[in-house]
């Protein structure tokens, strides 16, 4: 049974840390300026990711 | 971007809601022009790899908003080309996937119970920080915010 729930959840347990990151806040003006995001800091939020590779 | 975060929290209640802005290494000039003009914490993807990039793929292309449930589970994705679709499009998600935070549930399993006391303690004694944890809103973590989560299992 335990082998089954295994299978069963592995892949979601995969499926949700996809897009799972924990790097420093390099913003100073920020409140959490040094502190690792969105992992710990922001956990238990909706997150939005802007990306930009202009500047 | 910082506006649109602080309106979302402000006119809209969506708390528990944070923009991280993506940047990379090899462009200093977005990091600072975004940092000038930001509160909004900013990531540094590492020049060439690119790996958050790569992590998000196919999404992370320039411009790009994506944005992610409490489990880290792709809800939704837009280009920022226009701040008013932008907002209206993030406000329909918000709206369908936002769950009202409970005041002194820390570790958001919806109950509040000593283990949401741990979780501050915790903070405190690693100078963490944690908006859902800071209960009496002065923007630090201190015996204060344990007494508000103990009142509140209490009561």
């Amino acid at each position: 049974m335990k082998k089954i729930l295994f299978i069963l959840l592995f892949p979601i347990v995969l499926i949700a840390d996809e897009f799972q990151y924990s790097l420093q806040d390099y913003n100073s003006t920020s409140p959490t300026y040094g502190l690792d995001v969105w992992n710990p800091q922001y956990e238990g939020y909706i997150t939005m990711h802007y990306f930009s590779s202009q500047g | 971007m910082s506006n649109f975060q602080d309106e979302l929290r402000n006119d809209y209640d969506y708390e528990n809601v944070v923009i991280i802005a993506i940047g990379q290494t090899n462009i200093s000039s977005f990091n600072s022009n975004f940092c000038a003009n930001s509160d909004l914490p900013l990531v540094m993807d590492q020049y060439p790899s690119l790996p958050i990039r790569e992590q998000f793929s196919p999404y992370g292309l320039h411009k790009q908003l994506v944005i992610l449930d409490y489990d880290g589970n792709h809800i939704g994705d837009t280009f920022v080309n226009s701040i008013s679709a932008t907002k209206s499009y993030v406000l329909g998600l918000l709206e369908e996937h936002y769950e009202q935070a409970v005041p002194g549930d820390v570790n958001s399993d919806t109950l509040v119970n000593v283990q949401d006391i741990i979780l501050v303690v915790g903070m405190i004694l690693n100078a963490e920080y944690n908006d859902s944890a800071d209960l009496n809103s002065d923007g630090i973590i201190n015996v204060l915010d344990v007494v508000q989560v103990v009142n509140i299992i209490l009561n």
